[in-house]
């Protein structure tokens, strides 16, 4: 269909009034329509005032689309003419409709970009000269005034989006910057003349479009001196729009406020410190609207939004001129203001009502304390202890309206899930300013804090039901900022953890108590350094184990606490393992929480001597193993399987942390990961006798092997039915991991057994954590590996190169590590070499297969390691395996032709120490073979994703 | 201009694999892969800056190493912890890359 103008208007009209199916097709011939060049006539035609105004309007779309898209198509001499009908075009939609003249005005300063300077050298000084209702006696003159802002707001905005050469946006911000003293002084006259006497709704209209126009000239950037009178303009609009009531939805107080906010925070401000001071000055009247607006709250509701915005310009103050106003509090002229506006910022802080149900307004405030108090600590000496003396009773004020602000709901039913996720983030970040308050207060918030902890607890001891809640904040507040406190603070601590002895649990919410095992566990740490306390917790703890709703945070606390003060625990080894097994038994815990208490049972039991270890064992563990062994008798079920699954991980569990030899602090500690079962392996150094803590217990063999042992043949028996399910082998083989990483040599007379069961694994099913265990042992004791009689060494390589095909990731990486261990380790045992040599020409095919495009490209980086260690060990063979595998037609890819394959093979075999250089010959091959080479989008995508 | 980093992802990886596959089959040409690839940096920039509320703590037995560079700040922790309400996971090294996401969409 050709593209004329009554054909348009057809095509416009099906695309507003038809049915989705025509829509589509309309809107296809539409965009073509807009990308012809015959554009540039139609949006005139289109724009005759007797069309819809959805003609009108796709045609001014259609004509900025073409100026910012297709400029190139006009020649300079209709530069003229195209400004002319612009200007008409704008003129004659002066009085509407609103959405077609705000285009056409986009359109022109689309076109004013394009020309300034060289063609329309002073376009915003001739645009400010033409658009005078002197000149267009046929429009009302509030209307021209509104249109010159329209073209001056869309300006600056249209310029910070538009794609102009680096070259031309450069000199294009110079001329607009030049005509800032000209703009500014426009926008002045029409917000002084107008906030007297405002008459009509037109010329609250053209107040509104002028405080918008200096928020959009503000962000461009004008210097902070020339703008004074701006401000004062500015803000007495604010103050007009909410005395009077004609301004009242006209959003004049709220395009005020943004004006003045980009005024405030320009980075350019810096420069001029003590007009920033003289600006604060005329902003600070502006906190007499937000008393007005809270003083009418309580008879008849306040607009909270618009105390949000005072309140966020005052901030954002502060936040980009934190350094001057600490710089300023050491002068006595400046230091008023300052504290006023500190203060303030403090009273948004501590706004009225409950944050997320009720207001909105006091999170504004959090990262102000955070910069402020950043500032302080990087001051001189001399400052910071100036600053310290001044705004320590701020940063004490603040402290007790977070712990007040930070209080959870009473009834916590009545809150939908999304504003308790707003509660728990809000909590979080108060949490983090109690660091702060932290930082500047140090000994003193702790005092604080003490005093009201005690205040709670008495209140508490009277009436719970009402006082829990102060009692909850300020454990969550000592939680806060045990990161910070000194490991030997040794004056607050102690009475801290000494009340939490005699908190009321019985009578307290469940929440309290969460929150002190939260507590106890954030201070594991400085607890290991002051042990004394324990007799304080402990029966907290144990507490906790015996509920499901506090199990979560008791494990958790216990785990902390057994991790950091593993030696002090054994006073109360047998208190808590009694009590962790009648947790275990009673039936309240969840998956998760068994788990994480085996951590607990493990590191406890690890200080008690080999007969008792062994006697909890039986009582503990036993009952697990048994209900194992029969659990994989039974036919595959989901039941089963989850069974199978908590036992299986309840073991690994223990196995990593029940360690009577523990290494020094210098090794590596055991991964103990609880989101994964593969986790990630870690390089377990071998142990000499010395480094042993207890030499003692050197002859003794750890308690780990025996349950080891025991459980062998039920993992055999358990590989038979579930070797299909990648869970059930994973967390299988994590737990084999976990046991050979804390028995180390130990382990030796089991490693048959259990390269057995990999062996046994990967034929009924390859999976890549069986080949990561493989590969660990191949790495830690290679000789060991091999000793092992009736291992089939030749099906586990065999193995390790299929899964080289896999598409996941970590599979192929499990396999590449093994192989490159495999063949590295292969010229000092012979029995590897035999393997090497009589199946390493399969290996070599598949390497080619998957570079040439079987593989994602993301595992090309770990192929290429391959490559490097058989290039390496096995020159000849690699040598002679990749040539024959070349020879064959279309192999790997029909894309490479036989120079290319030839040229590859050329470079992988010359290169034998450079990994990097390698795997960009890898890469460029893998390229070719996928017909990506030289394109955007090869060079463009991540080299190796 | 949105950041690519999010391409080195398990999403963009993912997308990237996909891509590559389909230009393989000679389904699609690779000006049109290169064109869906920056509408994924777009829309992923877009999302995780607008959509995205949750937030977890973590804590790091140490801070290996730090850098400042073109305005990325970079931080390669060792045994961190993450925590999110009641959950909790273990990790050995964590890389943080953090650009600055707000002037990324001030304009």
């Amino acid at each position: 269909m050709e593209f004329t103008a009554e054909n348009l208007e057809h095509a416009v009209l099906q695309f507003y009034h038809s049915d989705s199916a025509v829509r589509g097709h309309a809107h296809q011939w539409l965009t073509a329509a807009q990308a012809s060049p015959e554009a540039w006539c139609f949006v005139w035609e289109l724009l005759h005032p007797s069309k819809s105004a959805e003609v009108q309007f796709f045609a001014a779309t259609t004509l900025h689309t073409k100026l910012v898209k297709s400029w190139h198509q006009v020649p300079p001499e209709q530069y003229a003419s195209l400004k002319k009908q612009l200007l008409e075009a704008i003129a004659s939609y002066s009085i509407g409709p609103k959405i077609v003249l705000n285009r056409l005005c986009i359109a022109l300063s689309a076109y004013v970009l394009h020309t300034l300077p060289v063609h329309w050298p002073n376009a915003v000084l001739e645009l400010l000269a033409t658009l005078q209702p002197s000149n267009l006696p046929n429009i009302p003159p509030e209307r021209t005034a509104w249109i010159l802002l329209e073209i001056l707001t869309v300006l600056p905005e249209e310029f910070q989006s538009s794609h102009l050469a680096h070259a031309q946006k450069g000199l294009v911000r110079n001329e607009l910057q030049k005509n800032v003293p000209q703009v500014i002084s426009v926008l002045q006259n029409i917000l002084a003349t107008d906030t007297s006497a405002p008459n009509n709704e037109t010329a609250v209209e053209v107040m509104c479009q002028a405080s918008c126009c200096a928020a959009s000239w503000l962000q461009l950037g004008v210097p902070l001196p020339e703008c004074e009178k701006l401000a004062d303009h500015l803000v007495a609009s604010v103050f007009a729009s909410t005395s009077s009531p004609q301004f009242h939805q006209t959003g004049l107080a709220e395009s005020s406020l943004d004006a003045l906010t980009n005024m405030a925070t320009h980075p350019e401000t810096h420069r001029y410190p003590s007009t920033c001071l003289r600006l604060l000055g005329k902003l600070l009247p502006l906190q007499q609207i937000i008393q007005a607006q809270q003083q009418r709250d309580c008879t008849e509701g306040g607009n909270e939004e618009l105390v949000s915005s005072i309140y966020s310009l005052f901030i954002s103050f502060a936040e980009t001129h934190s350094r001057l106003l600490l710089d300023s509090l050491l002068s006595d002229d400046e230091k008023t203001n300052v504290m006023q506006l500190i203060q303030l910022i403090l009273q948004c802080s501590n706004s009225p009502g409950e944050y997320a149900l009720e207001e909105n307004t006091s999170q504004l405030a959090l990262g102000f304390w955070y910069i402020l108090q950043d500032d302080i600590i990087a001051s001189e000496p001399e400052q910071f202890h100036l600053c310290v003396a001044l705004l320590s009773p701020v940063y004490r004020s603040l402290a007790e309206v977070m712990l007040r602000k930070s209080m959870l709901p009473f009834v916590e039913s009545a809150w939908t899930s999304e504003e308790k996720e707003l509660l728990r983030c809000y909590r979080q970040d108060i949490a983090d300013t109690m660091m702060y308050c932290y930082s500047i207060l140090r000994d003193n918030l702790l005092e604080l804090l003490h005093g009201k902890l005690e205040e709670a607890l008495e209140n508490c001891s009277s009436d719970p039901r009402m006082w829990w809640r102060s009692l909850e904040s300020c454990l969550h507040a000592f939680q806060a900022v045990a990161e910070c406190v000194d490991i030997d603070e040794s004056r607050h601590l102690p009475r801290f953890l000494e009340a939490l002895h005699r908190l009321p649990y019985h009578q307290l919410d469940t929440r309290v108590v969460i929150t002190a095992l939260e507590a106890v566990g954030a201070y594991a740490e400085w607890i290991n350094a002051h042990p004394f306390v324990l007799s304080h917790i402990i029966p907290l703890l144990v507490t906790g184990l015996g509920s499901g709703d506090l199990a979560p945070s008791a494990t958790m606390a216990l785990k902390d606490l057994t991790r950091d003060c593993q030696t002090s625990m054994a006073p109360f080894a047998h208190h808590i393992l009694q009590a962790s097994q009648a947790a275990l038994r009673g039936g309240k815990l969840k998956l998760g929480e068994c788990v994480r208490l085996m951590y607990t049972v493990g590191r406890v039991l690890a200080v008690l001597p080999v007969d008792s270890i062994m006697h909890y064992l039986n009582q503990l563990l036993m009952p697990y193993v048994e209900e194992l062994q029969y659990l994989v008798t039974l036919e595959p079920s989901a039941a089963a399987k989850a069974g199978i699954l908590l036992r299986m991980k309840m073991l690994s569990m223990l196995f990593a942390t029940l360690d009577i030899k523990p290494r020094t602090e210098n090794e590596t500690e055991p991964d103990v990961s609880e989101g994964s079962d593969v986790g990630t392996c870690t390089t377990v150094q071998q142990k000499t006798p010395q480094q042993s803590a207890a030499p003692g217990n050197n002859e003794q063999v750890q308690p780990v092997f025996f349950v080891l042992q025991r459980i062998l043949p039920v993992m055999h028996a358990a590989l038979d039915k579930w070797y299909a399910d990648t869970h059930v082998v994973q967390a299988l083989c994590s737990a084999l991991k976990h046991a050979l990483a804390t028995l180390l040599d130990d382990c030796k007379p089991l490693v048959p057994e259990i390269l057995m069961l990999i062996l046994k694994s990967f034929q009924l099913q390859p999976h890549p954590a069986a080949l990561d265990l493989a590969r660990q042992i191949l790495k830690k004791n290679p000789q060991l590996f091999v000793s092992g009689e009736g291992v089939d060494l030749a099906a586990l390589f065999q193995c390790g190169t299929m899964t080289l095909s896999l598409p996941e990731v970590p599979a192929v990486k499990a396999a590449t590590s093994f192989l490159v261990n495999f063949v590295s380790q292969s010229r000092e045992l012979p029995q590897l070499l035999t393997v090497v040599q009589a199946y390493g020409e399969e290996l070599v095919q598949r390497l080619l297969q998957c570079i040439g495009g079987e593989s994602p490209r993301s595992v090309l980086e770990h192929l290429s390691d391959i490559l490097l260690a058989m290039n390496k060990k096995h020159c000849d063979n690699l040598s002679r395996w990749l040539h024959q595998a070349i020879h064959q037609d279309g192999f790997p890819s029909p894309r490479a032709s036989q120079e290319q394959k030839e040229q590859f093979v050329k470079m992988v075999l010359k290169e034998r120490a450079n990994k990097r250089k390698l795997q960009e010959t890898v890469r460029e091959f893998s390229l070719i073979c996928r017909g990506l080479v030289g394109t955007d989008y090869a060079a463009q995508s991540s080299p190796f994703f | 201009m949105s950041y690519q980093l999010y391409r080195n992802t398990t999403l963009g990886n993912t997308l990237q694999e996909s891509l590559d596959e389909l230009i393989q089959y000679g389904q699609i040409t690779p000006q049109l892969a290169i064109k869906v690839l920056l509408q994924f940096d777009k829309s992923i920039n877009m999302a995780l800056a607008t959509r995205v509320k949750s937030r977890l703590t973590f804590k790091a037995g140490k801070l290996n190493t730090y850098r400042f560079c073109d305005n990325v700040w970079t931080f390669m922790l060792n045994d961190v912890e993450f925590r999110e309400a009641q959950e909790m996971a273990k990790v050995d090294k964590v890389k943080i890359v953090a650009c600055d996401g707000k002037s990324e969409f001030a304009v």
